[in-house]
């Protein structure tokens, strides 16, 4: 009788010290001194291990391949490892580390867990943009085309540059626009889709900005961008959030940067294509001067989104004083609650500025990205202790990564 | 509660439960001890351990030593529980490192064997339902799996490499990050 397929063996010569009395050999007869763990063991076992050993213990044999790709051991091993991975993506604003490394995933101890490196023609080209749920959005030099690199299998969708055929008709000229790309995954559909904004607002004020969506199905070739309805006012397209396939902005109108606050959230739905209702920013304190502190720095608030928690979240930054963020609680009535604060340590002011939150964990510390200086830091805002996990380069693309790092080129979903 | 607690504990103490082992030796142990297995607790909850527990899959040497396992880990259990009530926070706080410290020592000690023997009580672990001792087993195996290379693993555990060169090379080409 042949073993079952799925097994880990061991001969009894291999086996150290004292050797087992013949009688307890309990063999199913055809495996001699050979014994076997049966495959629920080995399962045990191996779940223990890192995604990067079990990668490479793939190349053990057909029976530990099969084991290490089955779905079930893949859910198994991330529900057994639920601690968050971060991307850290490299580019033109932060330069490269040695080695064309394009990103790195890496745990909360800040140990690398997975290197990307750029190829080909990539090289000193591809930049990291940002990361959102399993994918890292690249793009490549100054032209508007975008890539999603799914860091765990090395795949790579390519969105077209072109745009949608409405648009192409109103013959811009495109390269006075910048664009930007958001993409989020439709909850009903677990459809991926990608929203892309062209801008020409800061040249031209009054110019409408363009809006089209693209269906990531990995499929159809020839798929294009396809035109949807600009959105009710222009949006500041340089920060936004992407929450349950629903992309949020600020109103352009009466934000700009840190010196103005701002007013209203438009919100894209990606599942519908639609604009959604207009509702208004929380009841922020805006602080007027630097808080007792004598600085010529004229920045003393900063607004950002940031999809925290599967929420929404405006994240108040006070210049060298505190940090405010506030969730969405419920869209229709508008309702905002300050769920969080962050007091900050004066020896480090520059760093409320540019504080970005990424994970609120379980026992209330947040995890945050520091962007001026490439810190990841945690924050306890009970106590106003923070640690530094990782200290990388300045200005790098940081966001959570939400994939699993076992998964395959060809696995569904 | 913590007297009630430990009444319970005299009473499960008092009662006595028989194993017996694949080569038919007989183990009397404590119901407290038997029932860090969860497979024999749903045997007594049945009420079916009357006339002894035939355990046919564990031979007497593994059973002795999955028997000293529970023994110790019993203890232990019941030691916090009890000395939860007569002591001091400080003085418990004191008494509980030293516990945890001890039964460490222990399963350090208790996982000096063989491969062999470590295979054995993982499966005996695996069929008697022993989270505590299963977890200790198979992460020592998992620790002396970690960074190793494939072709030391198949050395070290006698495996066939059935892969062909071809699905070797796919295998690194898929995930060639693992293999840097």
């Amino acid at each position: 009788m042949r073993n079952p397929p799925l097994m880990l063996q061991i001969g009894d010569s291999g086996a150290s010290g004292m050797a087992p009395p013949s009688k307890r050999s309990r063999s199913g007869g055809g495996g001699g001194a050979l014994r076997t763990l049966p495959l629920d063991a080995l399962f045990e076992i191996l779940l223990r291990l890192t995604a990067k050993e079990l990668c490479r213990l793939r190349a053990v044999s057909r029976p530990w391949r099969a084991l290490l790709s089955d779905p079930h051991f893949i859910a198994a091993h991330a529900t057994r490892h639920p601690d968050p991975l971060v991307v850290v993506g490299y580019g033109l604003s932060s330069g490269y580390p040695d080695g064309n490394i394009l990103c790195d995933i890496i745990d909360l101890s800040g140990q690398v867990v997975k290197r990307i490196r750029a190829t080909g023609d990539g090289i000193g080209e591809d930049s990291v943009v940002s990361a959102r749920l399993e994918f890292a959005e690249i793009a490549r030099g100054l032209s508007c085309g975008c890539q999603l690199l799914n860091p765990a299998t090395g795949a790579v969708t390519v969105l077209p540059e072109e745009l949608a055929d409405e648009h192409a008709a109103l013959q811009l000229d495109i390269f006075e626009y910048r664009s930007v790309v958001a993409f989020g995954k439709v909850a009903s559909t677990g459809e991926y889709k990608a929203l892309r904004v062209f801008d020409n607002t800061f040249d031209e004020p009054s110019s409408e900005q363009l809006c089209e969506v693209f269906t990531i199905d990995g499929r159809s070739r020839d798929a294009r961008w396809r035109a949807k309805r600009a959105p009710p006012c222009p949006v500041h397209v340089s920060n936004m959030a992407v929450v349950n396939g629903i992309v949020y902005f600020f109103f352009h109108d009466g934000y700009w940067y840190g010196y103005v606050k701002p007013k209203f959230i438009a919100s894209f739905d990606l599942g519908t294509e639609e604009w959604r209702r207009t509702i208004q920013v929380p009841m922020f304190k805006f602080e007027d001067s630097a808080l007792g502190l004598s600085s010529s720095h004229m920045e003393f608030n900063r607004f950002s989104l940031a999809s925290l928690n599967d929420c929404l979240a405006v994240v108040h930054c006070v210049y060298s004083a505190y940090i405010d963020i506030w969730f969405l609680m419920d869209f229709e009535k508008g309702l905002w609650a300050r769920q969080h604060s962050i007091q900050i340590k004066q020896n480090a002011p520059d760093d409320g500025i540019f504080v970005h939150p990424l994970l609120v964990l379980n026992d209330g510390r947040i995890v945050t990205y520091i962007g001026n200086r490439g810190i990841l830091r945690i924050y306890n805002p009970r106590t106003t202790d923070y640690t530094d996990l990782a200290v990388t380069m300045p200005y790098v693309a940081m966001d959570l990564y939400t994939g699993n790092l076992l998964s395959l080129p060809n696995a569904a979903g | 509660m913590a007297s009630a607690g430990s009444g319970d504990e005299k009473a499960a103490a008092a009662a006595m439960i028989t194993l017996i082992s694949s080569d038919n030796e007989k183990f009397e142990v404590t119901e407290a001890t038997a029932t860090l297995s969860q497979t024999i607790r749903h045997m007594i909850e049945d009420g079916c351990t009357d006339g002894g527990v035939p355990l046919p899959n564990v031979t007497s040497k593994i059973l002795a030593r999955v028997i000293e396992y529970c023994k110790k880990h019993a203890t232990a259990a019941a030691g916090e529980e009890g000395s939860s009530s007569s002591f001091s926070d400080a003085a418990f706080l004191e008494v509980d490192r030293a516990f945890l410290e001890e039964l460490e020592e222990f399963d350090d000690a208790f996982l000096e064997v063989d491969r062999a023997t470590l295979f054995d009580l993982i499966l005996a672990a695996n069929y008697l339902d022993i989270k505590g001792l299963l977890n200790l087993t198979c992460q020592k195996v998992a620790d002396s799996v970690k960074g190793k290379t494939p072709e030391q693993i198949r050395e070290m555990y006698n495996i066939v490499n059935d892969l062909t060169p071809e699905e070797e090379a796919e295998i690194r080409r898929e995930t060639q990050w693992a293999f840097e």
